[in-house]
């Protein structure tokens, strides 16, 4: 069961200060909530670069390789057919048909890799005991920091809000 | 105006009316979570019932077979092709929005891109009927792709047609994770925001769960800009490979050099249009014109007069070479375009085409509603012309004079391709009343208190 403590923030100014703040005393734990993307958020959480653009490359190598070895192994070995006089082995002519594969696995990658690495779907989560927590997809930006049985919850409760939030409240399920 | 200029410029506002976080969210998430407008109703069963003629036509065709369409030898290629071609170029605009101009940091975008991200994906499925059903057997329209088969055949890939089924099927497959993507954190704002049980319970499934987090947001754009990234090559190849079907021939009229690059400016063009044609009507009904602003509109017309003026560069420059490489051939078949059998659809390409988005040179009717509505409704008509007088015309006059031909449709061709407007106005009608028209969180990221830096007026600290 997961815990965490949560405080809602109305501008991103507010809420990115307060991220900057909570994230140092807090390292590691601290996650911020908002209807769009914060320029500096990522800074200020202390967050490090994901690893997608990765998976996006092996996806894209993988169309690349793929598209070649069909049309090759195909054209070549499987069914060898002289259509217009054309060589067996015409590479020219198999370029579209292998940049269209990098392109789609490279896509299949890249969104289907988004997915995982955010553990989407994910239907229930512990933020939405939260009552602010559907405000988050509008207008209000939430703060998040990870507790556990040893922490003092208090003190947490109070750093959140000395830090300019409202609505603190400790969520656990 | 435009938004090319240096970041110390102060720039006009993206959003016009000094808007909230909450009034956007209010206002884009209106027509979903209302109940629909009269009008909507009409223009739905109306729509609906136009594209029953598609499926209608397309049951009759299946059953008589080819032979009730106006094709003959020597037009072995005539409407369904030309369709073909024209939806797949309505569809070029929402991915050079989403994509091209993302990647240009032309923020402007974040008001029309879900629009026109929305218009591709119907376009080309309407597109994408239309080769299907020309293959004449429809029930092995399967042996396109490479699937092994008890015959032990494979398609030929050295054939252009065959990199059309994988380019036009690689298209509308990113355009729809990139669109759906982009949707994600929005059917999260409907799944927050609505009220009935049934509503919440399919916008939350859709939504996936999406909480909003930063870490998650920062992967999402991660993922956004790869996608970007990606097709912006990928809409380029789109309509180039199109135009190998038409340019790796060996035919005169079809057998240019210029074709892939000319191709992909009509397709911008048309799209664009085509976005126009809806976008002024839905931002009036929605009473959307602060997030849609005039300088939107203004600034899809610079690109239909930019695109416009190439299409007609390219019509100038095949001539030249027709002309310049002294081959017989090649110089009749042009001449027979501007003034054979078919000069009446040449000349109303080149007036819709070339003549109508000059007018766009000029501020006034840059900015004017009612001109640039008829400009791209006139864009939309030439660049059908367009694409009926490269396949039409090339094709009716044979080598040998008495193999000539005229072509004509028959009421089977012509109610096909209407028919494809119904299904194409159906889905974008489903689309306007159960998803949200403009990205919600894209724009709120171009308000200006989005800006973590941002201080109120008079406010210092």
């Amino acid at each position: 069961m997961s815990q965490l403590v949560m405080g809602s923030y109305k501008t991103t100014a507010a809420v990115t200060h307060a991220a900057q703040t909570l994230s140092s005393a807090y390292p590691g734990r601290v996650e911020a909530y908002s209807p769009f993307p914060i320029h500096g958020m990522d800074d200020a959480l202390q967050q490090k670069p994901t690893k997608l653009p990765w998976l996006a490359l092996i996806g894209g190598l993988s169309g690349l390789s793929i598209g070649a070895a069909l049309q090759i192994w195909t054209s070549t070995v499987e069914y060898p057919i002289v259509t217009s006089g054309k060589a067996l082995l015409s590479l020219p002519a198999f370029v579209p048909v292998m940049f269209e594969l990098t392109i789609l696995l490279t896509a299949f990658a890249t969104v289907f890799g988004m997915f995982i690495l955010n553990r989407i779907p994910q239907y229930y989560r512990t933020e939405f005991n939260y009552a602010p927590f559907d405000r988050v997809t509008d207008d209000t930006f939430i703060i998040g920091i990870s507790v556990s049985e040893s922490d003092d919850i208090k003190k947490v409760i109070g750093d959140l809000e000395s830090a300019g939030a409202t609505e603190v409240e400790h969520v656990q399920g | 105006m435009d938004s090319t200029i240096n970041e110390e410029i102060k720039r006009p506002p993206m959003v016009t009316g000094s808007p909230t976080f909450k009034s956007i969210t209010d206002d884009i998430t209106k027509p979903v979570l209302t109940k629909a407008p009269s009008w909507w109703g009409i223009a739905f069963g109306l729509s609906a019932s136009v594209s029953m003629l598609l499926i209608g036509m397309i049951g009759y065709l299946v059953w008589e077979g080819v032979g009730v369409w106006g094709l003959n030898i020597p037009v072995g290629w005539g409407w369904a092709i030309v369709n073909f071609v024209f939806w797949v170029g309505i569809g070029h605009a929402g991915t050079l929005i989403s994509a091209i101009l993302f990647l240009f940091r032309q923020k402007w975008r974040t008001s029309i891109n879900r629009f026109a991200e929305a218009m591709t994906i119907f376009a080309v499925m309407c597109a994408g009927i239309f080769p299907g059903i020309h293959v004449g057997r429809v029930w092995v329209a399967y042996w396109m792709f490479p699937v092994p088969n008890s015959m032990g055949m494979w398609p030929n890939f050295r054939s252009p047609l065959l990199w059309d089924v994988f380019a036009v099927s690689t298209y509308f497959t990113v355009s729809l994770l990139f669109w759906y993507v982009g949707l994600i954190p929005d059917l999260a704002t409907l799944r927050d925001r609505a009220t009935s049980k049934v509503k919440k319970a399919v916008y939350g499934v859709f939504a996936m769960g999406w909480s909003g987090a930063n870490k998650h947001w920062q992967r999402y754009e991660k993922a956004y800009m790869i996608l970007a990234a990606i097709a912006t090559p990928l809409v380029l190849s789109v309509h180039t490979i199109v135009s190998f079907d038409f340019a790796v021939s060996q035919l005169p009229g079809w057998h240019t050099t210029i074709f892939p690059p000319y191709f992909v400016a009509g397709a911008i063009f048309s799209g664009f249009a085509m976005v126009l044609t809806l976008l002024i009507v839905a931002r009036k009904l929605y009473g959307l014109e602060h997030i849609i602003t005039l300088r939107h509109l203004e600034n899809m017309n610079k690109f239909i007069l930019a695109t416009g003026t190439m299409v007609g560069y390219a019509y100038a420059m095949e001539f030249f070479i027709a002309w310049y490489s002294g081959n017989p051939y090649e110089s009749f078949a042009f001449v027979n375009r501007a003034f054979g059998p078919y000069a009446w659809a040449y000349w109303i390409m080149v007036s819709c085409n070339v003549i109508s988005p000059q007018l766009f040179w000029f501020k006034k009717l840059r900015t004017s509603i009612p001109v640039m509505f008829v400009v791209s409704i006139f864009v939309n008509i030439g660049m059908w012309f367009e694409r009926f007088v490269i396949t039409v015309t090339s094709l009716h006059r044979d080598f040998l004079p008495s193999s000539w031909g005229y072509y004509t449709p028959t009421f089977v061709d012509v109610l096909t391709f209407v028919g494809s407007f119904g299904l194409f106005f159906t889905l974008f009608l489903l689309f306007l009343k159960f998803l949200p028209m403009i990205s919600i969180a894209e724009v709120k990221t171009v308000l200006p208190q989005a800006d973590p830096h941002h201080h109120p007026e008079g406010e210092t600290s």
